[in-house]
């Protein structure tokens, strides 16, 4: 186990590593310069190279590329171009936000879609599984920003159930934090009960007919005993595996409903960082999003060994 | 009209009215200005309130009576939505978007303040004269305004900030180049500063005013970088606290020297989508949108729980036509044809429900007074656009890429003049890139000495302009031979005489002269076209009270309530 | 003795073809996913030639209320929403189908290369592959698409690149179970070499969850596609494309107005990815069985 975990690790940070090199490389390409963007096209192209050189991007890019890894080496993200703040302020309370969000949506997906999977399973080929499967595609099928909107208009404007901003006012309690962002969180079950349900569902299908739950009911045991002891577990392994990979897309890739719920999650800072070419805050915080990524995935993993014995005492991958 | 007023008004131009303010009230008096128009000249050039009055009861008129404002209800915080977040850190000299001006001005206050029917108000200064010929103001600043850090405002803290806004890394340095320079900055006493400025300009109070957004007063001592984390402006609120890209929060300051603001704080946050912004509004997170588009903000109109605030103003966009390309654009019968292919009230009603105005292809908006309105205004003519056409040789049209950005209704702008060019068979192509992409690169060098940006070069783009109270920037940067921002490339010699005789002018007349001649010129090589320019727009709730739309955008609190 | 193999494995594949056209034949959701698929693929060809109205043509009437000439109403510029719906589908099937092709391309071939050669090869790639994962879309995409310019070429590279890791990943593992069988080490004793083991011994025997995995990766794509036009990345106006006619009148939705304007292009969407997940459930029905 602990050998496992080393060596994922390992490659987790050779991973890390990877990723910044693609990633600056990539912000290369952009278009344009900070010192434009914070002057804004009236300024004289004497003030955008002063601009340029005071933030220092006018070195060669090895040299940037450098001084930046030096800083984390240290622990220190840098500072944004931008707002010209430590890049932590603004990244610490974005990502705290987009764990938040992340957390309610799991919270409310995951014991759904199991739940939705294994009566469809239980059901199978009847009209219960027929309307899980399919609602649940139909739904997976609409774009987030299309049931993110219908959402905000049916709950937020037309009823006044719920609040259209996901930003609680500075101070609220938990409940009130919770409120806004039920409606987000709704927009990303919709988007993800039918793909986990679907893969529970397959789950449970799969371990229904396997040699060992047909040995449960011969000794004997009711379903529900059946599917608590062996079924569900079945279930839970790929449904875990799917939850991980899709942590990446729940913390980094929100933008569209960051944006639709004015939520100021990383997902818009990375966007916003990107289109302004604010270099450090990119890198840091693509980073950390990787970072967020793969520890999901490790911890999914372990998880996934603990739960499957054939894994826990093999050392095959 | 009374003895007593007559002997006033004479004892005024006889002793202390000088040439420009004579020229002025003899204007009035033989009917070459209107009385709305008097009235707004007479601010700029800062005749006293006395002298205004005195010289429309000379005309028969009831004295003007300056109305106190109705009793409100003090109290609340206003929660506000401005959009976008400012870029950067807030130091005034270095705004140069919406999110910073708006940041800024809630907190920040300037020499005097533009109405929304562009006159003159005061507000740090109590009165400016100019001297003979317009090249030498002088101002008298208000006495015991504190700082929010306690000091009291001195010449000394004007001339400090005037001498910030002129230096190099000033966002506003395009707006005084030409007009007035560092030298030109003087203190008189400790309530008096002077401007002498590098070439006569009878608007100059305009770039003191809010209009020119950078000019927040701050203290002689202020050090860049501080804005965000020590209120110090005179303004009726103190910026307490700020996060980039989130929000602010503005306290009540006490020692407002205009006494205590009906509000007791005000919270921004900050959006980044309008959809998200008019949905918080209708559903009620937000009280006040600092500005919404029309075309974005439908949703809002016509809704009973929403307020409107309008004001006409200059926000424009141009679309300018290179003419210096070796394409079918060079030959100015085809630009003109194009330019008769637009619809263009159908365009604004169908872009604004009729809330602009239509623009004749030249910087000179309905709204100003040097505006010369005998000039024809060009109409869709699509007979004449083809004869233009087959004349110039392309009967048979040709292809050509309109670059432009993803800003407010630009994008349908460019849809609708695709469209109708396609009746005199051009057939256009779109390239709509994001702002930050079609503002990038040089501005400088290169072939065209234009560097490479797109929005400085490509054949044919759209670009937004914001809102300036007078079109003197518009006409020399955008136009003149080498102007810096000539997208067009346009270069004609007679235009740049008769622009430097227009800023020079300072009676009415002479500028609706020199403002018939280029409006002619330009309609005929039609360099741009200007296809309207609309009101600024902005929206509350129904809670709102107090509160008017500035044609810059200003959001200015001090007289606003909730209720 | 390979004489007389050879024609019985021609016709045993034969046979194995026939079994599963008739399979999908009977399946209910293929036959429902290609449908619905069918119609698009129909309007994607046939485009503005056939809609009842010119989908460019702008009118005085804007924003009407669906009725009368106009089905799906009218939108800010006075264009036939109704036709504009039917053109719409043209832009879809040019882009997702290249990138779906794109990637599964790259992905198989990414695929058969580690699952096949394992050890430091496998290992390389694999954290490359990591890597590439844990980037979120966005960052990619708008680095490529503003250094690129906005068009269909950069769509394509781009979805095809993201989609490329995640189709080698489901190739690896298949190739994985495929290669410890009989064949393959009897094609290494005849001296083959592995360029041709892995594409003309294993790839076909792994084409099942390919194909499968092909169908879902369409779904995506469509999706990927319609996020990042919405985003404003893709597909240039005045193209009645789905994803740009929410994005442009998504604003108008506020209190319910305007709603027929971004319901029916977002029906559109959603039909379509019905009807290839359909096809794709169908086809695991099938093939997996």
């Amino acid at each position: 186990m602990g050998r496992f975990l080393l060596k994922r690790l390992g490659l987790a940070a050779i991973t890390l590593v990877l990723l910044s090199v693609i990633v600056f490389a990539l912000a290369q390409l952009l278009p344009g310069d900070i010192g434009r963007n914070l002057d804004g096209p009236f300024a004289s192209p004497a003030q955008v190279a002063a601009t340029n050189h005071q933030l220092g991007v006018d070195k060669p890019i090895v040299v940037q590329y450098g001084k930046w890894i030096g800083r984390l080496a240290r622990g220190d993200l840098g500072h944004s171009l931008e707002y010209q703040v430590p890049v932590s302020n603004l990244l610490g309370p974005s990502l705290g936000n987009s764990l938040k969000l992340a957390a309610l949506a799991f919270l409310l997906v995951v014991p759904l879609s199991i739940l939705g999977g294994v009566a469809a399973a239980l059901r199978q080929g009847r009209i219960t599984d027929r309307t899980i499967t399919v609602g649940g595609l139909s739904l997976t099928a609409v774009p987030e920003f299309v049931t993110a909107i219908v959402l905000i208009v049916i709950f937020g404007i037309v009823f006044h159930l719920l609040p259209t901003t996901a930003q609680a006012p500075p101070g609220a309690g938990f409940f009130t934090q919770v409120k806004h962002l039920l409606l987000p969180s709704f927009a990303l079950v919709a988007v993800l009960f039918g793909y986990i349900a679907r893969i529970a569902r397959a789950g449970v299908i799969e371990a229904l007919d396997a040699d060992y739950t047909r040995t449960a009911y011969l000794k004997g045991l009711d379903t529900r005993t059946v599917i608590r002891r062996h079924v569900l577990r079945n279930a839970l392994l790929p449904t875990i595996a799917v939850v991980a990979t899709q942590t990446g897309y729940l913390i980094g890739g929100l933008v569209v409903i960051e944006k639709l719920f004015n939520y100021p999650g990383i997902g818009q800072r990375i966007y916003i960082a990107a289109q302004n070419k604010d270099f450090t805050m990119l890198e840091s915080g693509v980073l950390v999003i990787g970072i967020v990524y793969l520890i999901a995935t490790l911890a999914a993993d372990t998880l996934y060994s603990l739960l499957n014995p054939r894994i826990r005492y093999g050392a095959a991958e | 009209m009374d003895q007593e007023t007559r002997r006033r008004l004479e004892e005024y131009r006889r002793n202390q009215a000088g040439p420009v303010e004579n020229a002025l009230l003899d204007d009035l008096l033989t009917g070459e200005v209107d009385r709305r128009e008097f009235f707004r000249r007479a601010t700029i050039f800062g005749l006293s309130t006395s002298a205004i009055a005195a010289a429309l009861a000379a005309l028969g008129d009831a004295p003007l009576a300056f109305a106190a404002p109705a009793a409100v209800r003090a109290g609340g915080r206003l929660r506000v939505a401005i959009i976008p977040p400012p870029a950067k850190s807030l130091d005034p000299h270095t705004y140069q978007d919406q999110g910073g001006l708006e940041t800024g001005g809630i907190a920040g206050e300037f020499l005097t303040r533009a109405t929304p029917s562009l006159t003159l108000l005061p507000e740090l200064a109590v009165s400016w004269k100019p001297n003979a010929d317009a090249s030498v103001w002088t101002f008298k600043l208000r006495p015991n305004v504190k700082f929010q850090t306690g000091q009291t405002m001195t010449a000394d803290d004007v001339v400090a900030t005037y001498l910030r806004l002129l230096g190099a890394d000033s966002a506003a340095l395009s707006a005084f180049k030409g007009v007035l320079s560092a030298s030109g900055v003087k203190k008189i006493d400790d309530l008096t500063v002077q401007f002498t400025l590098d070439t006569p300009t009878a608007s100059f109070p305009y770039l003191t005013s809010s209009t020119t957004y950078q000019a927040i007063i701050l203290p002689a001592n202020y050090k860049n970088g501080t804005f965000e984390k020590t209120p110090q402006t005179t303004g009726a609120f103190k910026l307490v606290s700020y996060t980039p890209g989130v929000g602010a929060k503005y306290d009540r300051y006490t020692g407002w020297w205009g006494g205590s603001a009906p509000l007791d704080g005000v919270d921004v946050t900050y959006y980044t989508d309008d959809a998200a912004v008019t949905a918080a509004l209708l559903g009620g997170q937000i009280d006040l949108i600092g500005q919404i588009q029309f075309a974005t903000g439908r949703p809002l109109f016509g809704n009973s729980s929403v307020q409107i605030f309008a004001a006409r103003g200059a926000t424009h966009r141009q679309v300018p036509m290179r003419v210096d390309l070796h394409n079918q654009l060079h030959d100015y019968r085809v630009r003109q044809a194009i330019a008769m292919t637009l619809d263009r009230p159908a365009i604004v009603k169908t872009l604004f429900n009729g809330r602009a105005d239509i623009g004749n292809d030249s910087p000179f908006a309905p709204v100003y007074p040097s505006t010369n309105k005998t000039v024809p205004q060009r109409k869709k003519d699509l007979r004449t656009a083809k004869q233009l056409m087959a004349a110039a040789g392309h009967r048979k049209g040709f292809a050509i890429t309109l670059t432009t950005e993803q800003t407010g209704e630009i994008p349908q702008l460019a849809q609708i003049i695709q469209r109708s060019v396609k009746a005199i068979n051009i057939n256009m192509k779109l390239n709509i890139l994001t702002a930050t992409a079609y503002f990038a690169g040089s501005q400088s060098g290169g072939p065209g000495g234009l560097g490479t940006t797109p929005w400085l070069n490509t054949p044919m783009n759209i670009t937004d302009w914001g809102h300036r109270a007078v079109p003197n920037v518009l006409l020399n940067s955008a136009l003149e031979t080498g102007g810096v921002w000539n997208a067009a490339h346009y270069a004609n010699k007679r235009y740049d005489s008769l622009v430097k005789a227009y800023e020079g002018a300072i009676a009415l007349k002479d500028q609706l002269k020199y403002s018939k001649q280029i409006e002619t010129i330009l309609l005929h090589d039609t360099p741009v076209i200007f296809p309207y320019f609309y009101n600024y727009l902005a929206a509350g709730s129904t809670k709102v009270k107090g509160y008017k739309a500035d044609a810059l955008g200003q959001v200015y609190l001090s007289k606003t309530s909730l209720g | 003795m390979s004489t007389i193999t050879v024609p019985l494995r021609q016709s045993e594949a034969q046979i194995a073809r026939r079994e599963t056209l008739r399979g999908l034949a009977r399946s209910k959701t293929f036959v429902a996913g290609a449908v619905v698929v069918g119609f698009w693929v129909f309007w994607a060809i046939v485009g503005s030639h056939l809609t009842p109205q010119d989908p460019l043509n702008q009118g005085a009437d804007i924003l009407v209320r669906p009725g009368g000439a106009h089905w799906f109403g009218t939108d800010t510029l006075g264009r036939d929403v109704f036709s504009r719906v039917l053109a719409g589908a043209t832009s879809v099937m040019k882009v997702a189908p290249l990138a779906t092709l794109l990637g599964v391309a790259g992905g198989t071939a990414l695929g058969l290369v580690m699952g096949y050669l394992r050890g430091f090869v496998d290992d390389v790639l694999g954290r490359v592959i990591d890597a590439v994962l844990a980037l979120p879309l966005i960052v990619l995409a708008v680095t490529a698409i503003v250094a690129l310019g906005p068009s269909n070429g950069t769509l394509i590279v781009v979805i095809g690149a993201v989609f490329t890791p995640l189709v080698a990943r489901t190739v690896r593992a298949a190739v994985l179970a495929e290669r410890d069988l009989d064949y393959v080490p009897a094609a290494r004793l005849r001296g083959e070499r592995a360029p041709y083991i892995m594409f003309v011994e294993i790839l076909p025997n792994v084409m099942g969850p390919i194909i499968v995995e092909a169908t879902v990766r369409l779904g995506y794509a469509i999706f990927a596609v319609a996020g990042l036009t919405f985003l404003g990345f893709g597909i240039q106006p005045p193209s009645p494309d789905w994803s740009l006619q929410i994005s442009q009148n998504y604003s108008l939705l506020a209190g319910g107005s305007y709603w027929w304007t971004v319901l029916f292009p977002g029906l559109a969407v959603a039909t379509l990815v019905v009807g290839v997940n359909l096809i794709a459930d169908g086809l695991t029905q099938v093939l997996e069985r």
